[in-house]
């Protein structure tokens, strides 16, 4: 064993680090809680827009030719990822204790094809869109739990 | 602090950002190395643990502190970092001749090591899983095997058998 702890500092010192980077991770890690916490609003408002827009418009047009209104809703099932995707996802997941109602946050947030949509689209489009419809907001929470 | 106002910091949720801050000061470097220690370079060993706090983040509101905080970090770090390396070996597609630390560690800038240092990290990389995350804890954390057996949840028998092997493994490797 001898042998081997002779070379302890030299294999750990080995391995260097920027010049001030644990100072300055730890407000860029610390940001991850802000940005999670105020984003989980925006995430909501984000997912919205884009299905409700497209509805939106189904809704109006139907509307003035035929004078009803079609509810909008989202197909999204697990069928929509891979397996490979979900295995991944699950093996690592469960290790970390996390509940259901966070797994399935989780993969509602971060693994649902529509994502890959909204990342086109920026904050203010979607702020705007917001402006211009004039929707409130708890019409949209109520159109999203739908 | 001590763990358990620390934990009761995490539980409200009026003061979690605050415990989750204390968390990010009081672990974030021991996190980074194991990290490092298990990918590699700098930029991934950064990649990882941006994902590991973010699940830290998402996760504090369900701790329920069965095991200790550190443990529960600890297993968050380890299966971001193997998330990380199955996917780069998919990637990349996996070579016995050369594994995806290695190739990790030869392209970083961060690295600073001679021939014999990089062959040491080879020996160590080249350990079955186990063996390598108890020779890492023992001969870099110098952690006892009391609080190594918690963190992975194997009697301190075991875990001394597999630092003896790990030892005569990286030795045997050197010796080629």
């Amino acid at each position: 064993m001898e042998e081997l702890d002779k070379y302890r500092s030299r294999l750990k010192d080995s391995l260097k680090v920027p010049e001030g980077y644990f100072t300055q991770n730890q407000n860029a890690l610390k940001d991850i809680a802000l940005q999670e916490k105020s984003g989980t609003l925006v995430v909501r408002l984000k997912k919205v827009p884009v299905w409700l827009s497209a509805a939106a418009v189904i809704t109006l047009g139907l509307f003035v030719y035929f004078n009803k209104p079609v509810k909008p809703t989202v197909d999204f099932s697990l069928n929509d990822l891979s397996t490979d995707t979900i295995a991944n996802y699950l093996a690592s997941e469960l290790a970390y204790g996390l509940d259901d109602p966070l797994l399935s946050d989780a993969l509602k947030v971060n693994d649902t094809p529509e994502d890959a949509w909204f990342e086109d689209i920026s904050n203010e489009e979607i702020i705007d869109f917001l402006t211009d419809s004039k929707l409130e907001e708890s019409t949209l929470y109520q159109d999203y739990e739908d | 602090m001590k763990e358990e106002e620390l934990i009761s910091l995490i539980r409200s949720e009026k003061t979690r950002l605050k415990g989750y801050a204390i968390i990010v000061d009081t672990y974030q470097e021991r996190l980074y190395w194991h990290v490092r220690s298990m990918v590699g370079s700098h930029d991934n060993a950064n990649d990882v643990l941006q994902n590991t706090f973010i699940k830290v983040w998402k996760g504090l509101s369900g701790f329920r502190g069965d095991s200790k905080l550190y443990t529960w970090l600890y297993r968050i770090a380890s299966n971001e970092a193997v998330s990380f390396i199955q996917k780069e070996k998919r990637r990349f597609g996996s070579s016995d001749e050369e594994s995806i630390f290695v190739q990790k560690l030869n392209s970083d800038p961060y690295f600073d090591g001679d021939e014999m240092i990089r062959i040491l990290w080879e020996a160590i990389d080249r350990l079955p899983d186990k063996q390598r995350e108890v020779f890492k804890l023992k001969y870099f954390e110098e952690m006892k095997y009391e609080e190594m057996s918690e963190l992975l949840g194997t009697s301190i028998g075991a875990l001394k058998a597999s630092y003896h092997h790990a030892v005569q493994k990286v030795k045997e490797f050197l010796s080629k």
